[in-house]
């Protein structure tokens, strides 16, 4: 593809995702002005884009935009929810082109029928019309040429962004000359913003007096700062001087390259690299920690023959360990990502499938700016995208049926992400009507996956787990979005690949929530090395609950199995080399592996728990693939390969 | 006293408030050596903080209890804006 239109789709999603990002702030609080201008600009640039490529249909589209948000901000207009809909409109349809112009390298058909229809949306009855202003623009809406003052600050404050990779909100605060006497310090005032990244003090006459001019009880400063807290939360701060402060958003990395001679912009400090050459690195860097694993044992090994050599093997042992995990590390910040990219098509989809279905809804995301290894970014679009769509096909109701159950009529869907350590926690909830637990139970033993007594032992949360089964399905029609039955299966198949969990937790008639942990990192694992029928195996330490060893006595015959009590609950007990197709070795203590499988807790019995080591699994191949149990192989630094067990599976 | 003259330099002791910065001004216009001391200073209100930035005397004194206050008025002090 053409660099310059690479360039283009890439600087035009961001210019979209900031005007959503705009008008669901504007959707809350309708007088942000900060959020018209941003908006404003982005909608600006986004015009001037596409006139490049002549893309006229998109251009009269954002033409017609812009010229609603101009409206919006000298006050003529409020943007109330009918003037939104039709921006968002807008915008959805630009996005749609844009996605048209990746695929085929021009807007595709209709354009110019899609145009007309964007349009008509902003010109609709109570789209575009003069309303009575209720209120007032007030300070925090400047015009045209002052804007220029954020501008100005953000080129001034360049060296000191260098680390900011997201939006800042930029105040000016021009105190009123006889503060003083009414108490007001402007300068802790200002020093109290959250999340302050910068702050100067400037002459407002633009140079300061000399020192028999000053009258020191009369202030002559303006205060500019940069914050990287939001628009609501910077204004909370001046809410008792409100009158003499603006506020507004800038992205410290957009905007034109350094001006060579000035020099007071920087170049964005990021550089564009081949994800081929990311992956090559993440090899060598996995081979290199197979190597330096092989060390430990070698120094063992010469303890037997020379201890002074034994010892000063470890302690360089232990040294090129820090350096490798320091290594893994700086490769880990190379491959992270934000989520930011994954998810920014969602908020339009859910609209778009929503609307298809006649259904009301309101989709918030929160947490997208955690990061991520750029493998387990990009394959959490497609699982979530089935969830979404799956909460709109079958979680939330229509309105009327809402209505009947006591339920506002809009349904609502969230997604939250946050990063806990090492993993990313995903969760997707409606306030849908649940899952009929009784119903599934049911379909599962039609379907042949249990008996009735074992569906009926099932807790709530395990049987509603059964959803992810392999050709499970509820729906009565199978929809174009959903109900094939292969659905829940692929998005827990996907998930797994990516070292992840997924649980379902859900009460008939209130909602469901899917609640996802994956590795924030993909290029290593944390294993524990562990026997089981004789052999070496290894789990993932993120399966791993705990590990507990007990006497032999506390293993109690229940039906054909076994089980223990663990904490109060009774969790059965399975022999691990007996699941694996070998002879359980009889020993003198339990040593139990314990872990979770669709919602239970379940207790392997193993013959010896061994090392723990950080190092990567190679995805199985040829038969291991075809093989139950197994989710890859590693390789020891003792040059052995174990098989990596996949606990979850195994219990199933 | 939060506005002292002292040997070689003016001091700003303990937390200077908006009254701080007249006496402030009148002892920078009689001092020749224009050096202001700020390590005993806890607080700087804006008041002093212009007369600093306007007369821009030489601050020592800075140390890890410098209020943050006196930190952005050094840093605007020092800044060269277009």
């Amino acid at each position: 593809m053409d660099d310059l239109i690479e360039q283009f789709l890439l600087e035009s999603r961001e210019l979209i995702h900031q005007a959503s990002a705009d008008f669901a702030r504007l959707a809350e609080r309708p007088t942000d002005s900060g959020s018209v201008e941003s908006a404003f600009r982005a909608i600006h640039t986004l015009k001037g884009s596409v006139a490049v490529f002549s893309f006229d249909p998109a251009e009269r589209v954002l033409h017609r935009a812009e010229d609603l948000l101009e409206l919006g901000r000298k006050g003529t207009v409020l943007l109330g929810r009918a003037e939104l809909d039709g921006l968002v409109g807008c915008l959805d349809q630009v996005d749609r082109w844009i996605e048209e112009v990746e695929r085929g390298g021009t807007l595709g058909d209709n354009a110019d029928v899609l145009a007309a229809v964007a349009i008509a949306r902003l010109d609709a009855p109570g789209g575009g019309a003069s309303v009575p202003v209720i209120a007032p623009p007030g300070p925090g809406a400047p015009d045209r040429d002052s804007a220029k003052w954020a501008e100005l600050l953000v080129q001034r404050q360049a060296a000191s962004l260098e680390t900011a990779g997201s939006l800042l909100t930029a105040f000016r605060y021009v105190p009123a000359a006889d503060c003083f006497f009414l108490g007001d310090d402007p300068l802790a005032i200002a020093a109290a913003v959250p999340d302050l990244v910068t702050l100067e003090i400037l002459p407002v006459a633009g140079e300061w007096p000399s020192a028999d001019e000053i009258e020191p009880f009369t202030c002559i400063s303006a205060l500019e700062g940069l914050s990287g807290a939001p628009v609501e939360d910077v204004r909370a701060a001046f809410r008792l001087v409100a009158d003499q402060v603006s506020v507004t958003v800038v992205d410290p990395l957009a905007g034109e390259t350094a001006d060579a001679d000035s020099g007071k912009r920087r170049i964005a400090d990021s550089v564009r690299v081949n994800v081929e050459h990311l992956d090559a690195l993440a090899d060598r860097l996995g081979e290199l920690l197979v190597g330096l694993n092989g060390l430990g044992p070698i120094a063992a090994a010469i303890g037997a023959v020379d201890a002074g050599v034994a010892a000063r093997m470890r302690a360089a042992d232990g040294e090129l360990q820090r350096i490798g995990n320091s290594l893994r590390g700086a490769v880990e910040a190379v491959r992270s990502v934000s989520l930011e990219p994954t998810l920014r098509r969602l908020p339009r989809i859910a609209r778009e499938v929503a609307a298809s279905m006649g259904k009301d809804i309101a989709f918030s995301i929160s947490g997208q700016k955690v990061v991520a290894d750029r493998q387990i970014a990009e394959g959490l679009y497609e699982p979530l995208l089935h969830l979404l769509r799956n909460a709109l096909d079958h979680g939330i109701e229509s309105s009327d049926r809402r209505v009947e159950a006591g339920k506002p009529p809009q349904g609502r869907i969230s997604l939250r992400l946050k990063r806990d350590g090492e993993t990313i926690e995903a969760l997707l909830e409606d306030d849908g009507g649940g899952i009929d637990t009784a119903a599934v139970r049911r379909i599962a033993v039609e379907r042949g996956l249990l008996d009735e007594v074992s569906a009926a032992q099932l807790s709530e949360k395990g049987a509603a787990g059964l959803i992810f089964a392999p050709g499970f399905s509820t729906a009565e029609t199978i929809t174009s979005l959903s109900g094939r039955g292969v659905g829940m299966n692929a998005v827990k198949v996907a998930i797994e690949a990516m070292r992840g969990t997924i649980e379902v937790d859900s009460r008939l008639g209130q909602g469901t929530v899917f609640r996802m942990r994956l590795p924030a990192n993909a290029l290593t694992t944390r294993l524990l090395i562990i026997e089981a029928g004789g052999d070496r195996y290894a789990v993932a330490l993120d399966q791993v609950v705990e590990t507990v060893r007990m006497s032999n006595a506390e293993l109690l015959p229940v039906g054909n199995g076994t089980a223990c009590v663990l904490r109060g609950r009774t969790v059965p007990v399975l022999g691990l080399g007996a699941l694996l197709g070998c002879a359980d070795a009889s020993m003198p203590h339990a040593k139990l592996l314990v872990a979770r499988s669709r919602g239970e807790t379940v207790a392997f019995r193993v013959e010896a728990f061994g090392e723990r080591i950080n190092t990567m699994v190679r995805p199985p191949r040829g038969l291991l693939k075809a093989t139950p149990g197994i989710m890859g192989s590693a390789l020891l630094g003792d040059g052995g390969v174990v098989l990596v067990l996949d606990l979850e599976e195994l219990a199933a | 006293m939060t506005v002292r003259t002292g040997p070689g330099a003016i001091y700003l002791d303990g937390r200077c408030l908006a009254d701080d910065a007249d006496h402030l001004l009148v002892a920078l216009r009689q001092s020749a050596s224009q050096v202001v001391n700020i390590e005993r200073l806890e607080r700087m209100h804006m008041a002093v903080a212009q007369v600093l930035l306007a007369l821009r005397p030489t601050i020592i004194g800075l140390s890890d209890k410098t209020p943050a206050s006196a930190r952005i008025v050094i840093a605007a002090a020092n800044a060269e804006y277009a």
